[in-house]
């Protein structure tokens, strides 16, 4: 039997995607996003600190996110 | 012919990532039952060592499911580790002393998880975290010897899996860093639910581990690219993809 358990998001995901690299942080306000990591939560402005200040979470995101280019 | 029984253990502490893992372990739950396995939940309170091990003893379930938070070396229940392999105090020198960096990582991890971070606001505070001081309950890892544990928990797979397989687990689905997904008004968490049952549901469709992680792969990758511009949806998906990590036999099923 299949699951329909998440029919609700296929109708709440599309977005304009524009020609921006990034076009938002994620589908809600940067403000109201929280990325969880653990035991971490972490505003989307902490999450670009770490990858601007270089540090161990932030280079494994850099590291992540050049892979985004494959896709 | 015998069914295969599942278990799942769901904590849920308010404000904390466990709000949303439990959202989607009840969904496991669903699953489940709906497919016809005997199922135990085990949640919130009830997910201690003491009733996690008693139960893998009594259910003897062939897929373990855990929903919680994880550590390099065990799954957290509600207020404690609950899926453990102790390390006694001459192996936690040996690993500190280690030359063998993947070991020196593993030890780090343990009391401090994040690693260095830059930002402040406390995010880097580990005070209330049961990760730290390490887990002290003996080694239950062992209880679940030829069962497939399917943990959506953060690290586990960097040393639980590897000493899960050791002791005779035939498969092991874990993590080998944090597990990663953003939290929004729009719900985009439930994205991240649905791509981590997407696993759960073929192995209990009676996919192989190889096949279940190629469906899981495929949807990863559609929501990568749908969401490619939008950097905290595709960024957690990948990042996740990445550090999945699959130990022991990969074509083990629930029926074999």
């Amino acid at each position: 039997m299949a699951c329909s358990c998440n029919k609700k998001l296929t109708n709440n995901t599309s977005e304009k995607i524009t020609d921006n690299k990034f076009e938002k942080l994620s589908l809600d306000t940067p403000e109201n996003t929280i990325i969880m990591a653990g035991y971490g939560q972490f505003t989307v402005k902490q999450l670009e600190s770490e990858i601007d200040a270089n540090s161990e979470i932030g280079k494994k995101l850099k590291s992540v996110e050049d892979l985004l280019d494959k896709y | 012919m015998i069914s295969a029984k599942i278990l799942i253990v769901a904590p849920r502490k308010d404000n904390d990532p466990t709000v949303h893992t439990y959202d989607w372990a009840q969904k496991a739950l669903y699953i489940a039952k709906n497919l016809g396995y005997e199922t135990k939940i085990l949640e919130k309170d009830e997910v201690t060592y003491e009733n996690v091990t008693e139960t893998i003893k009594i259910f003897e379930p062939r897929l373990f499911a855990s929903f919680s938070h994880g550590c390099p070396n065990s799954l957290q229940g509600q207020n404690e580790c609950m899926v453990t392999r102790k390390f006694n105090p001459s192996e936690l020198l040996q690993m500190y002393n280690s030359n063998d960096q993947e070991k020196i990582d593993v030890f780090r991890k343990m009391f401090n998880p994040l690693g260095n971070c830059s930002t402040v606001n406390g995010i880097c505070s580990l005070d209330d975290n049961i990760c730290n001081p390490l887990c002290t309950n003996d080694t239950n890892i062992n209880k679940l010897k030829n069962t497939i544990i399917y943990a959506t928990a953060c690290f586990s797979a960097k040393q639980l899996g590897k000493c899960a397989i050791n002791y005779g687990v035939q498969s092991y689905i874990g993590f080998q860093d944090l597990l990663m997904f953003p939290v929004d008004s729009r719900k985009s968490q439930d994205i991240f639910g649905e791509i981590q049952l997407e696993f759960y549901k073929s192995l209990l469709m009676g996919k192989t581990i190889e096949q279940a992680e190629q469906d899981i792969i495929k949807l990863e990758d559609i929501y990568i690219k749908k969401y490619k511009n939008i950097k905290y949806i595709s960024l957690p998906i990948l990042w996740n993809k990445v550090n999945r990590k699959i130990l022991g036999d990969r074509n083990a099923s629930i029926y074999k």
